[in-house]
């Protein structure tokens, strides 16, 4: 296929999630101080200590800076110039049933792959689906809370959990922790919460899908996952808006929190909005993750397929304080035409015997430009703590970029710790191996950039990295030539 | 089935293949042999459309069409199959799915359904079985960690799941065991039929004693310097190549 | 003195987070006055037995003795560096007195070899300059004759021609109490051949600055360092590598021993420019952490603007292998001697690569105080 077709082919394919969803929203007017921080807190009926901990975390804010350390370069964001909350007009007041919920936002979903009703979902996968600043719907309530488990949107935790958010919220990711966590902490309007009580195996995998649609919003959700000792959760995560010329911001935080002997499997794909082909518009993708495996044996595991955004700036991270606790931090990274990623991890090991693992593949197309960026740090108390580190770039054509900027500090000497990098472009004799076989140019492209990310889609739920898989194909269009 | 006339092929900038010529009848199987760096390999890679392999000169004609025309993976979709002599590793790409996109490239060129898994697994199971082959092999990648010997099993049973038109198989015998040497004859044999050619590119004549060619010839500073019958593998086998160069030059 | 135009780095500076600098940082930088002419006889006393086929030239305080030099600065070439990292290059430009020129002219062999002794607060300098097809093997050598916390600020820097080959061997050795601070820019040049060879031990705190570009096509370097730090000190490296020309290629390779309580750290980023197809990068960075309270920064870092590279990097920290000493324990080694061994064979990836036996010979002998036990156990005795 000449590089023509195959562009054109892109055009007309594209992005496939990029429509707008016509419906009613509430918003602030845009601009940020302290009344659009009290606003939402007030519209979320609050309690006062939340209220309190937003207007620090606001206060802080306004004593930083944007960071500029990040391999990437983007127009400045007008902070001033983005409605901090917008939601779709409710047409009754409380928490909804399916049945309430608006019909153009259930189809909505439906359009994007993510039924809402129960009974036309594939069984074992409880979702909450948030739009712009709200939760719109969590399914199988029900049955999770027989098995005791707490999955539902963070406005309904404010509201019926408070001592749990009180005792868990910055317990990770603190409001001071940087730019952009800290504007989350200040303004952020909805996402999940879950909560798996001792011993508890989550009888489904539960997943939150993140929607984007009013246009100069940001949205900055919130995700806190607590695992209480014993207990297993494995969560999923998805995020798509509609194509749009301007960037919109996505600041969002998630936490996790894992006990003794506990285990929380995070996965996502991300696929917001990547800009078009000459890096107009597309999403900034501003995003702290960060995990704590406080207990013994416990273990937090980061799947990330990150194939969208203008800018993606994300480092999901462990902190390893329980003794024999494990991290790990499986991803793929894409970035085709203009888009920018600077992600990576960071494995703090504390406690003994320690593990981590990090598996990163980054493919680079077109202009992109794509860094891992990554620190394995090993204390002092961290004794017989082993971090293995594998790192691959795959280049395709010569405008784009792939980079590494590893940082490895050791302070304790019963330590292990191994980085393996390798950057080069497809094997031109794996290429021509697969044409002899008969399979067209782009098939095979495809199939050995599959197998090159294989060790992450590995880890992936099986529904998932069926998903994945396309998603890196459609996303790598136009980028064989 | 193929005819190939004065064809010249430059690697690089050196001149590989200058004016070969050789016509390969359907349900023949014929040898090319020859010393080092003849330019046997030359042939197959430029038959297969290896990027790098610039044609300067001369027609090879395929089932009448023109093959020097076609696209690599066109060639292979109409049934062109080359067995390589360095089996290349793709790590991560399971065997059994690259054989089956191949195979449905292969039937979709001939407007033929895309083959069910079912059928299609038990197809492989069956060749598996004349390659005397693992199951584990089934759930492995691309040649991923293979020994040089389970790489070029791995190559023919490629090659009987596909079945070929026309095979060109470069150096297979290399680094195989006499077991192992046996089974990929077998293999081989299995494949001849009165409506397909195989050309064997090798380095020694022992490869011929389990495959019977029909035809033999020698390749030597580019072009086919001399044809034979089987006869003509015993005697290089007894007196080498060095008789002929002189002759040639 | 004209003010500098940047401050003096902090940790806060990402090429600057391992080094230790607060030596440095309460120093009172002046030019230094001449050595005396006891001082010059008493170095010269002093002075190792000379390496065979190597004219010698002796620097004290960065004072040349008795060879033709150039006291203007020419210059600097260092091309897309972070003010803050050209410092102490900087410093040195202001303060040096003398400036050291090597020349080889075209087709020409030279083999020098510069002994470098502080006494006080020094700022050597050291230019060279590879006509086409010229040949330098240079081996520099610092003497730790002053016990006091002398300062070193050395600053290298050389232009290889094209198709010249030049080989840089570097033995930097100084007291317990001195800071050594050096820069170092090398301009590579169409086929030429770099090889530098380093080996950095003593001194209560160290950190090299290198910034190499491959100019010209097919520009070929290795670089192999290796760093022992015992006691408290700190031996902290940052080389950034730009492949700029078609056909550049760089090995790399550094071995660092934490002992003790000390710090060792190796920040090796390597740039593929989108001007350098075919560009090679092979970087291999291991550590050994051999105190209860050592510490290893590694950083293997890599950024490329282009499809047509291999680039592979490997780093590792760790301890030694469990297995390898048990056994020579088994094969009745004593427990130091054994390690030593190991320890031995670790930084052996990079002293092998030194091509002088004389030197070779001279440096592994001057490790015995490191590495107690490890000659006697390598020769068997």
């Amino acid at each position: 296929m000449t590089e023509n077709a195959q562009l054109q082919d892109l055009v007309g394919r594209g992005y496939q999630h990029g429509f707008v969803t016509d419906i009613e929203s509430e918003s602030l007017p845009p601009g940020l101080d302290e009344d659009v921080v009290r606003a939402i807190s007030r519209i979320k009926r609050e309690p006062a200590f939340l209220t309190e901990w937003r207007l620090k975390a606001f206060r802080h804010w306004l004593t930083l800076r944007e960071p500029t350390w990040a391999h990437v370069r983007f127009n400045p964001v007008d902070y001033q110039g983005i409605s901090y909350y917008s939601a779709p007009k409710a047409k009754t007041d409380g928490p909804k049933s399916l049945d309430e919920v608006d019909p153009k936002l259930l189809e909505t979903y439906e359009k994007l792959g993510v039924p809402l009703h129960e009974r036309a979902r594939l069984a074992g996968v409880a979702v909450d689906a948030v739009f712009d600043s709200v939760s719109v719907a969590t399914t199988f309530k029900d049955r999770l809370e027989k098995a005791g488990v707490i999955f539902c949107s963070f406005s309904d935790a404010v509201q019926k959990h408070p001592e749990l958010l009180e005792q868990y919220l910055g317990s990770v990711v603190p409001h001071t922790d940087n730019y952009y966590a800290c504007l989350n902490s200040a303004v952020f309007s909805d996402g999940s919460f879950v909560y798996i009580p001792k011993g508890v195996r989550c009888p489904m995998e539960l997943s939150t899908y993140f929607r984007i649609n009013a246009a100069k919003t940001g949205q900055f959700e919130r995700t806190l996952i607590v695992a209480d000792a014993g207990s297993h959760v494995s969560y999923l995560e998805g995020c798509t808006a509609p194509m749009r010329d301007e960037n919109q911001l996505h600041a969002a935080v998630v936490e996790l929190v894992a006990m003794d002997d506990a285990e929380i499997k995070y996965s996502t794909v991300q696929n917001w909005y990547p800009g078009d082909e000459n890096g107009v518009g597309g999403i900034y993708n501003f995003v702290t993750k960060r995990g704590e495996c406080r207990g013994r044996n416990s273990r937090i595991s980061w799947t990330q397929v990150e194939t969208g955004s203008a800018i993606t700036w994300k480092y999901p991270s462990c902190v390893l304080r329980g003794d024999n606790s494990v991290g790990e931090f499986y991803s793929v990274a894409l970035a085709n035409h203009c888009q920018q990623a600077d992600t990576g991890t960071k494995m703090i090991h504390v406690g003994a015997n320690t593990r981590s693992t990090i598996v990163s593949k980054g493919i680079s197309a077109g202009r992109g430009q794509n860094t891992y960026r990554g620190l394995v740090k090993i204390l002092p108390t961290a004794h017989g703590a082993r971090n293995f580190t594998q790192c691959d770039s795959l280049l395709m054509g010569g405008r784009c970029g792939a980079h590494t900027f590893p940082y490895v500090e050791v302070k304790n000497p019963t330590a292990t710790v191994e980085h393996e990098a390798s950057t080069s472009r497809i094997s031109e004799d794996q290429l021509f191996y697969c044409l002899q076989r008969g399979i067209s140019e782009e098939d095979a492209v495809n199939m050995i950039v599959n197998g090159f990310c294989k060790s992450v889609f590995k880890e992936l739920p099986m529904e998932f990295a069926v998903e994945a898989q396309n998603l890196l194909a459609v996303s790598l269009e136009g980028a064989v030539g | 089935m193929l005819s190939i006339k004065d064809l010249r092929t430059t690697v690089g900038n050196r001149k590989v293949l200058d004016g070969l010529s050789l016509e390969v009848p359907a349900g023949e199987v014929h040898a090319i042999m020859g010393p080092n760096g003849s330019g046997k390999s030359t042939l197959a890679y430029t038959l297969a459309g290896r990027p790098g392999y610039e044609v300067t000169g001369g027609s090879v004609s395929y089932r009448g069409e023109d093959l020097l025309a076609l696209e690599p993976e066109a060639r292979a979709q109409r049934g062109l199959f080359l067995g390589f002599q360095y089996p290349v590793e793709i790590p991560g790409v399971n065997n059994v799915y690259l054989l089956k996109a191949a195979l449905n490239a292969a039937r979709k060129q001939r407007g033929l359904p895309e083959v069910d898994a079912f059928e299609f697994l038990t197809l492989v199971r069956e060749k598996m079985k004349i390659m005397q082959m693992d199951e584990s092999f089934l759930s492995r990648g691309v040649n991923e960690g293979f020994s040089g010997g389970e790489k070029k099993r791995n190559e023919i049973l490629q090659m009987l799941v596909l079945e070929p038109s026309l095979a060109l198989l470069d150096e297979t015998d290399s680094g195989l065991d006499i077991d192992a040497l046996k089974v990929v004859a077998n293999g081989v044999n299995t494949l001849r039929s009165p409506d397909r050619a195989i050309v064997l590119v090798t380095h020694y004549q022992r490869l011929l004693d389990y495959i019977k060619p029909d035809r033999v010839h020698v390749l030597a500073r580019g072009k086919i310097i001399r044809s034979g019958g089987p006869e003509l593998a015993q005697e290089l086998e007894a007196r080498g190549y060095d008789w002929l160069l002189t002759d040639a030059a | 003195m004209s003010a500098l135009p940047v401050s003096l780095p902090t940790p806060r500076d990402e090429n600057w987070k391992y080094a230790n600098l607060r030596g440095l940082a309460r120093a009172r930088f002046e030019p230094s006055a001449p050595p005396s002419s006891e001082t010059q006889a008493r170095v010269t006393a002093a002075l190792p037995a000379p390496l065979d086929g190597f004219e010698r030239i002796v620097l004290i305080d960065g004072f040349v003795l008795g060879t033709p030099v150039t006291t203007s600065p020419s210059s600097p070439t260092m091309v897309n560096t972070i003010e803050t990292d050209r410092y102490f290059f900087e410093l040195n430009r202001r303060l040096r007195t003398d400036t050291l020129r090597l020349d080889v002219a075209r087709h020409q062999k030279r083999a020098i070899e510069v002994i470098v002794v502080s006494l006080g607060t020094s700022h050597p300098a050291v230019e060279i300059a590879l006509a086409e097809g010229a040949e330098l093997s240079l081996v520099e050598r610092h003497l730790p004759l002053s016990t006091d916390a002398v300062i070193t600020n050395l600053v290298i820097s050389a232009v290889v021609g094209s198709h010249a080959r030049l080989e840089l061997s570097r033995i930097t050795q100084a007291s317990s109490k001195a800071q050594h601070v050096e820069t170092i820019e090398l301009h590579l040049g169409e086929g030429s051949t770099t090889k530098v060879v380093q080996l950095t031990t003593g001194a209560a705190a160290s950190r090299t600055t290198a910034f190499v570009e491959h100019a010209g096509r097919e520009s070929a370097l290795e670089w192999h360092a290796a760093a022992l730090g015992e006691g408290t000190q700190s031996h902290d490296a940052y080389v950034r590598i730009a492949h700029s020309a078609p056909g550049a290629k760089t090995l790399q390779q550094f071995r660092g021993i934490a002992s003790g309580r000390s710090r060792v750290s190796f920040n090796g980023h390597m740039r593929v420019d989108a001007t350098s197809p075919n560009a090679q990068s092979d970087q291999s960075l291991k550590c050994l952490l051999a105190g209860p309270e050592a510490e290893a920064d590694v950083r293997p870092q890599l950024e490329i603007y282009t499809d047509a590279v291999k680039a592979s990097h490997g780093a590792t920290v760790g301890k030694l292998d469990p297995d390898m000493l048990f056994y020579l324990l088994s094969r009745g080694i004593p427990e130091e001697s054994a390690s030593s061994l190991l320890k031995w064979a670790f930084v052996s990836d990079v002293l092998s690569r030194l091509s002088n036996p004389a030197l070779r010979a001279a440096v592994e002998h001057s490790l015995e105080r490191v590495l107690p036990g490890a000659i006697a156990a390598r020769s068997g005795t």
